[in-house]
């Protein structure tokens, strides 16, 4: 089975700072990056700020310039797309966005926002259309009536239904998430992760979600990524990655997440220090100085995405519950 | 309870003149020296009024009501400045995002020492002193020259530090922390959340910690009050509240969550939405969202039952 959306080693760099006399450095702000989403599957990409998620789903839309590797969708470079081709691509690829206030054009009544992609790519005539809309409020669990209202007489958990609603118009094969539930009061989170879930099995959609909740992501995801400073650090199915993980920074991160009804806390178990600048990443493996693992090789040689278990990879020169062979 | 520092007693707080609206409905509990109160609870249910009102900081036009009793002495209706004397000096808050509280053109190390020069009348050398060995204490590496930083050279885990470092620099009884770890990223938040239970450990100072995340609160709080709609719903000793709920509202806020232990297919939820505080109606303002509801939930508002473990739900007692 080929995956619907794939990148091989995507670099992403930034020129920062830099003036007339004064020479431009460059940010690498994703580095060789190779993940492949299999049809109907979700594949999550979690870190912290500045770990390059977002920029990662903006190279793979098109929404900012590659510097290396490519994007291949249906096993076809977008580099070497034709026009009808591209077109294809963009309507089988749709994006939900973090914050439901601004995504949605606020002069537009709901069902118009829902329609638009339909007229973008000259889908069905205006009748069909304005059926499809009420089929998709329904999908999406708002009232057919809710077309003639606009997106501030909502709540922004209905409004993140209605932008889910306008993705899928369309009929996507892909969904790009971006922190879709982060702007969400708690209880309505469950509400939207209950819908992307349901969505997946009726329809049987691929989400790529980019997310910093792990507890979410555990919910939603198939297989997760980790990614530090612009870099995949571990890829694994979700169990493995939750239960076993093998990357130092994965296990750290795991171990931040607060748990509920496990008493009060210990402290001296966080992890020390910050991420550091993407400016002046650390040598070698961009984590060594924060880790406990760390010996000399970690400063000096970036350990390669490598298998430890069937389907589980990591970067690390030390993985955890690996014997060194 | 004689250890009891501050007392909030039935507080009430309106806002607005002409059609003021009731933002906090008689909200009483009690802060004790070297403990934690985590408050929780989702947008717009009262958690940072509650702060406000603590600090005397209610946005005007305002009206508050009821008490609220500081090592036994009336805060209400003080006069401004003897209120202003107490803020920062006994009663400290630090907010969710450090950036805007904190002076943009002006070094980390002179804001502090500039609030001990008010409030303690130190002399600038010696405050200066001071603020470098707080920004040392709160685990900000080479303070001495960190000192000298502005704001937003630093990160945002390192702004919240000196935020911290400002809030105990007069050691105050009780720290406020107002979603303190909310705008930060999940290892850092750890970090921050050790340090305040390091700086309670060695001060004894009181804490009102207040979050929309339960996970955040169950491990930083000995005891918990649920807020929903500008009303206490659950208050009981943390172990309890979280093993065993029993206001649907906190049932509800636990079970929605998903849990990397128990994965669910699918999760439960809590219908609806947090209700306008003006469409409250004369019931339990959780009515209309509840499993549980019965016709005399809508007629009046329950009274908080219990013990030392109190719910607000004539139906607490009834199996989810």
């Amino acid at each position: 089975m080929s995956p619907v959306l794939q990148t091989d080693g995507l670099t992403v760099r930034f020129a920062v700072g830099g003036g007339l006399f004064k020479p431009a450095r460059s940010v690498q702000a994703v580095s060789d990056v190779s993940l492949a989403l299999q049809a109907g599957e979700t594949l999550a990409l979690v870190g912290e700020s500045g770990s390059g998620k977002t920029t990662f789903a903006r190279a793979m839309l098109g929404l900012t310039p590659i510097s290396d590797g490519s994007v291949r969708f249906d096993g076809q470079d977008v580099a070497t797309m034709t026009k009808p081709q591209r077109q294809a691509m963009r309507r089988a690829v749709q994006v939900v966005f973090q914050d439901p206030f601004g995504s949605l054009d606020p002069r537009l009544p709901v069902g118009a926002i829902i329609a638009e992609p339909l007229q973008v790519h000259s889908i069905g005539t205006s009748r069909s259309r304005a059926e499809r809309v009420v089929e998709l409020l329904d999908l999406v669990g708002l009232p057919a009536d809710a077309r003639n209202r606009y997106p501030h007489q909502f709540s922004g958990g209905q409004r993140q239904r209605i932008a889910i609603a306008r993705a899928l118009a369309p009929a996507p094969r892909v969904i790009i998430a971006d922190e879709p539930l982060s702007a969400l009061d708690v209880s309505i989170q469950s509400q939207i992760l209950n819908l992307l879930a349901e969505l997946r099995s009726r329809i049987g959609i691929s989400y790529f979600l980019i997310s910093h909740d792990l507890a979410a992501v555990h919910h939603l995801a198939d297989r997760v990524a980790a990614l530090y400073l612009g870099r995949v650090v571990e890829l694994a199915p979700r169990d493995a990655l939750y239960e076993r993980p093998a990357h130092p920074y994965t296990r750290a991160l795991l171990d931040s997440v607060p748990r509920i009804g496990a008493g009060k806390r210990v402290p001296g178990t966080a992890l020390r220090g910050d991420i550091p600048s993407p400016l002046a990443p650390p040598t070698g493996c961009h984590f060594h100085p924060r880790c406990g693992r760390a010996t000399a090789i970690c400063a000096e040689i970036a350990p390669a995405l490598s298998p430890i278990a069937t389907g589980h990879f990591a970067a690390c020169h030390h993985p955890i519950g690996v014997n060194p062979a | 309870m004689t250890s009891a520092l501050l007392v909030a007693d039935r507080l009430t707080v309106s806002l607005g003149q002409s059609d003021p609206v009731r933002i906090l409905d008689g909200i009483s509990f009690q802060l004790e020296r070297g403990k934690t109160l985590g408050v929780v609870g989702e947008s717009g249910c009262g958690k940072s009024m509650t702060a406000l009102a603590l600090m005397g900081l209610v946005p005007e036009p305002q009206r508050t009501g009821g008490s609220l009793m500081l090592d036994g002495a009336e805060l209400l209706g003080l006069p401004e400045e003897r209120r202003r004397m107490l803020r920062g000096k006994r009663l400290a808050m630090i907010f969710q995002e450090p950036m805007t509280a904190l002076n943009p053109v002006m070094s980390v190390g002179a804001q502090i020492a500039e609030m001990l020069e008010v409030h303690e009348h130190a002399s600038p050398s010696a405050a200066r002193k001071r603020a470098v060995e707080l920004l040392d204490q709160v685990g900000i590496a080479a303070a001495a020259e960190r000192a000298h930083a502005f704001p937003h050279q630093l990160s945002g885990g390192m702004r919240q530090r000196v935020m911290i470092a400002m809030a105990i620099a007069c050691r105050p009884e009780i720290l406020i922390a107002d979603e303190p770890t909310t705008a930060l990223d999940v290892s850092v938040q750890a970090q921050i959340l050790d340090l305040l239970l390091e700086l309670q450990r060695d001060t004894g100072m009181a804490m009102l910690f207040i979050s929309h995340n339960l996970g955040v609160i169950s491990e930083m709080s000995d005891e918990i009050m649920v807020m929903y709609a500008g009303r206490v719903a659950e208050h009981g000793p943390a172990a309890d509240v979280l093993a065993h709920p029993t206001h649907p509202y906190t049932r509800g806020l636990i079970e929605t969550i998903p849990d990397i232990a128990h994965r669910q297919a699918t999760l439960p939820v809590i219908e609806g939405n947090v209700p306008n505080l003006r469409q409250r109606g004369p019931g339990c303002a959780f009515a209309p969202r509840c499993k549980l509801v019965i016709d005399a939930c809508r007629s009046a508002v329950p009274p908080l039952t219990g013990g030392r473990h109190q719910a607000a739900c004539i139906r607490a007692a009834v199996p989810a």
